[in-house]
């Protein structure tokens, strides 16, 4: 009778051939999967013997040849030799520890960029709306419409950028921020942050045109464009944990990325910039800040607020600060809640 | 292209019962049979045919016995019973009823 020995090294295969049978080591592995089948239903031994006997057929036919190898079983064996993945993922960012951090910043830099440029583009198809709206003496109802249209666009592409991003790196290749070297990476938040600065932003003062600081309206509206704001500010701050979540999650990390989000936006909003008022009246502009070009009169001044759906506040005051910390560390909380990272940091912890 | 697991488990019954109206065999000879009639549109998870022998015995639409294969070794036989083909030639004309119907719309003028 041909023999078949399962070793650690060495497997000799007969012929498969009549009265064949395995040997009595890899028999009992082969037994004991049928227990861990059949036991939890507490099924009868017949039950097992058919199990087992399947099981016996298909190592036979896998050790003679008969049963071909396909692509899932080739890849079943080779993550059963190779080890437990996240195991070995774990010695992995160990001994890499310096690489990791660099690639998170990496990620920082370039989820800055990526709000950077969105909010840049924001705020000048903002401009371009009040322009049209001003000059065509267009309705004010549009104009608050395009203006949320364009807040929600701004909050939200980011978040359609982390996502494509992610699915570059899951293929496997290697985007941009991961080639450029962070000098190149910090030169193009600089000039994003002062083409920012130096956007104008505009505004229409008059009895039809749209005033941003204004807002129009009833205070249920006004209530609701808040609350609006706010849930669109803790979605990006989530989306933007999202994309800094990067193994090893750690609490360390998850907090570090609702942190870089906090002072990034609060940076974004700190940035001076100049205001540009198209006013018939002018009873909005200063007198030493009006200024006549070719018969129109503008009014210019460089201020400290930032505008969110109309509302104006001092962006490093006192409230608008906690507001961009709370909604960042709720956001934290939630993410590490919703995908199981407080379990993880706890074994993190307890490892 | 891989068919929806709907499809797979739908037609599961209906093939152990005509390859068990070939000839008597066991699960894993089952199995292979159909898997290398399949020949490749789709594969079925061996371990998930078991129940559904066991349930079509429960259902007497097949008998089994225990006794030696051809390769020597002792396994469980599945025979087809007289009600067994009943059903097997009640759900292939279902089937084709349904395959017809399908064919017809898909194929048809509004198709």
């Amino acid at each position: 009778m041909p023999r078949i020995v399962l070793s650690s090294t060495t497997i000799r295969v007969g012929l498969l051939m009549d009265n064949q049978h395995l040997e009595p080591a890899l028999e009992e592995e082969a037994r004991a999967l049928c227990a861990q089948i059949t036991v939890a239903h507490d099924l009868d031994p017949e039950i097992q013997e058919e199990l087992y006997g399947h099981v016996e057929d298909k190592i036979l036919g896998y050790l003679s040849g008969e049963v071909p190898v396909t692509g899932d079983d080739a890849i079943i064996l080779v993550r059963e030799h190779f080890g437990d993945a996240r195991v070995i993922k774990s010695l992995l960012q160990d001994v890499h520890v310096t690489e990791v951090a660099v690639s998170q910043w990496r990620r920082y830099m370039a989820a800055t960029i990526a709000m950077l440029a969105c909010s840049l583009a924001g705020a000048a198809a903002l401009d371009a709306v009040v322009l049209v709206i001003a000059f065509f003496d267009m309705s004010l109802v549009l104009a608050v419409w395009m203006t949320c249209a364009i807040g929600i666009m701004t909050m939200l592409v980011p978040w359609a950028i982390f996502v494509y991003w992610r699915r570059i790196l899951r293929a496997g290749r290697r985007p941009w921020y991961y080639r450029w070297s962070f000098k190149i990476l910090g030169a193009i938040v600089l000039s994003l942050a002062l083409s920012k600065m130096f956007l104008p932003f505009i505004m229409a003062s008059g009895p039809t045109y749209f005033l941003p600081h204004a807002f129009p309206g009833s205070n249920h509206l006004r209530i609701m464009s808040i609350i609006g704001a706010q849930t669109l500010l803790f979605l990006q701050c989530l989306s933007w944990i999202w994309w800094c979540d990067a193994p090893p999650r750690t609490g360390r990390n998850t907090l570090n990325a609702a942190w870089a989000w906090c002072l990034i936006y609060l940076f974004l909003s700190a940035l001076p910039r100049i205001s540009l008022v198209l006013s018939d009246t002018m009873e909005s502009v200063p007198p030493f800040e009006r200024v006549f070009y070719h018969g129109t009169l503008f009014g210019m001044s460089a201020n400290w607020t930032m505008p969110v759906f109309g509302r104006s506040f001092p962006p490093m005051g006192r409230f608008g600060t906690v507001e961009i910390i709370i909604i960042g560390m709720v956001a934290a909380f939630v993410y590490a809640l919703s995908t199981g990272a407080v379990k993880q940091i706890r074994d993190g912890l307890t490892r | 292209m891989q068919p929806n697991k709907e499809l797979i488990g739908a037609s599961t019954r209906l093939l152990i019962l005509a390859a068990l109206a070939r000839e008597a065999s066991y699960g894993y000879a089952v199995i292979k049979s159909i898997n290398d009639e399949a020949d490749g549109l789709f594969v079925w998870q061996e371990g998930t045919v078991y129940p559904i022998l066991h349930k079509l015995e429960k259902e007497k639409l097949v008998r089994a016995q225990w006794q030696q294969a051809d390769t020597g070794r002792r396994r469980k036989y599945y025979y087809i019973t007289a009600e067994g083909r009943d059903a097997l030639a009640d759900g292939a004309e279902q089937w084709n009823g349904f395959h017809e119907m399908i064919t017809s719309m898909a194929g048809g003028p509004n198709g």
